[in-house]
């Protein structure tokens, strides 16, 4: 950007000048000599005589150009100006969205230079008034900015608080809900657990229950625990049968994975899978807080991640629950795809209620009872 | 208040997940376009990284990344959120190398090694 225009004055107090821009004019002030894009100009300023203040010099400007100069460029140091001066001018001009003054850091340290921030009176700091276009750059952001914050679109309105997550009373009444339930649950399950955990030890090598790292709520990781249905080390055969996914035969490109006729389940994790009985240990992890009983599906991690765009990651505002509506209505539509599977986690939440959370519970045994492929 | 991450994101659901995909070592503060987020980063002064997320309004966000890169006091690293079809937008960032660019779905593993590498550097 070349200036098109200028004009110099050698002023008692401050020696100063102006450059035009395509869009917007800057007046410089300077304390020892005037330098604009591509010049030095070496000037005699009597700093020291009286006295022209930075109001009187921008009146000069508007004398001089018939208008306030939009930028003002303060190429000096603070001992060089009177500071109380330029507050009541800053204010003055403070209605002024298309006005912004800049100060060359070059004369400033950084504590003088979050003094004059503190203070309200410079928008920013350049340090080489000769790279007009970083300056142009920086004066045109400021303008826009100064446009925009007439009526800022904050999604912390008042304040400046910290962003929080929804603790809502009816998360609240959910939670309480959840825990009585699972800790009633629990305490009538302890002799199926103690059965179904003599019957896996009995059929295969490995531990009883199976833990992964889910996601849950707001991306949060969690331990998840569920009976072991499958032979140990299945998580590793993943790989070799990628191919048999029913959400996309590239598990690259599809964010969930299930397989039909899984051969990686065991005989006694066929029984519990179809029962539905390996996920009763996930009433820990809603006692525990992890999950709720009613929720959305808690994803693994290469399965969540794949959700990370705005359009699908409002899901993640829901609870990972045992049950959900994508469980229930997988009953009316087994072949489901993948977007409308991401669609009911959506949906689950914008529709939240502790009703509908009433009417999934109460859907769900007959969702088990369908004969599932395992 | 210790540490802080401006996001910059209308998402709020977004927000939240990035929140606590890095929360152990930040406070959060949010603002729903650039213009907001510079009078929250004006205001704040523990803000040391801040997110943002190009999918509307890309030329005002890259004009604040500029301004913000450019400011000798409002410096920061910035973490940008991409999609696919705003890419071609970013070849002026490439060079920065406090600039960390994100193509969503993105992996929170590499945003969290990227933030964990920049708090070293900064200890």
């Amino acid at each position: 950007m070349k200036a098109t225009q200028q004009i110099f004055y050698n002023q008692d107090k401050f020696a100063h000048s102006y450059f035009f821009l395509e869009s917007f004019y800057c007046l410089i002030i300077n304390a020892d000599s005037i330098r604009f894009p591509g010049k030095v100009i070496p000037i005699d300023v009597k700093i020291n005589s009286a006295t022209k203040s930075v109001s009187e010099i921008v009146k000069d400007a508007l004398v001089t150009n018939g208008k306030i100069p939009d930028v003002l460029l303060l190429d000096l140091g603070l001992e060089d100006i009177n500071v109380q001066e330029l507050i009541d001018f800053s204010r003055s001009m403070s209605h002024n969205s298309r006005f912004c003054i800049l100060w060359n850091a070059v004369h400033l340290s950084i504590t003088d230079m979050q003094y004059l921030l503190q203070l309200g009176i410079v928008d920013d700091f350049f340090e080489d008034i000769k790279d007009v276009n970083l300056i142009e750059k920086k004066v045109q952001f400021l303008f826009k900015y100064k446009q925009n914050t007439i009526s800022p679109k904050l999604l912390e309105v008042d304040t400046f608080s910290p962003l929080k997550e929804d603790y809502s009373p009816l998360m609240f009444f959910k939670r309480m809900f959840d825990i009585t339930i699972s800790l009633i649950l629990l305490v009538l399950l302890i002799p199926l657990f103690i059965l179904v955990g003599l019957a896996i030890k009995i059929e295969s090598r490995g531990p009883i229950f199976y833990i992964s790292k889910r996601v849950g709520r707001y991306y949060r990781i969690f331990p998840m625990i569920k009976f072991r249905s499958m032979r140990d080390g299945a998580d590793q055969a993943l790989g070799e049968i990628s191919h048999l996914n029913m959400y996309g035969n590239e598990s690259e490109s599809s964010a969930f994975v299930k397989i039909k006729n899984d051969p990686r389940v065991s005989e006694v994790g066929k029984f519990l899978r179809k029962t539905s009985i390996d996920e009763f240990p996930q009433l820990l992890n809603v006692l525990m807080g992890h999950m709720s009983i009613v929720g959305n599906r808690p994803l693994p991690l290469y399965e969540a991640e794949k959700l990370l765009v705005n359009d699908y990651v409002s899901r993640f505002d829901a609870p990972a629950g045992i049950t959900g509506l994508w469980q229930v209505i997988k009953k009316e539509k087994p072949d489901m795809n993948e977007q409308e599977r991401i669609d009911l986690d959506i949906k689950y939440y914008k529709e939240f209620s502790f009703l509908n959370d009433l009417r999934i519970i109460l859907k769900t045994p007959a969702a088990l009872l369908q004969n599932q492929n395992y | 208040m210790g540490r802080a991450v401006l996001i910059i994101n209308a998402n709020k659901s977004m927000n939240l997940v990035l929140m606590n995909i890095l929360n152990k070592d930040f406070d959060f503060f949010c603002a729903a376009d650039v213009y907001s987020g510079f009078t929250i980063l004006k205001s704040i002064k523990e803000i040391e990284m801040i997110v943002i997320d190009l999918d509307e309004h890309c030329d005002d966000c890259l004009d604040f990344i500029h301004f913000i890169r450019s400011s000798k006091i409002h410096k920061k690293k910035v973490v940008v959120l991409s999609g696919k079809n705003e890419l071609s937008n970013l070849n002026s960032l490439r060079q920065d190398e406090s600039v960390q660019i994100l193509i969503k779905p993105f992996n929170p593993d590499t945003l969290i090694s990227s933030n964990s590498k920049y708090i070293r550097t900064k200890a």
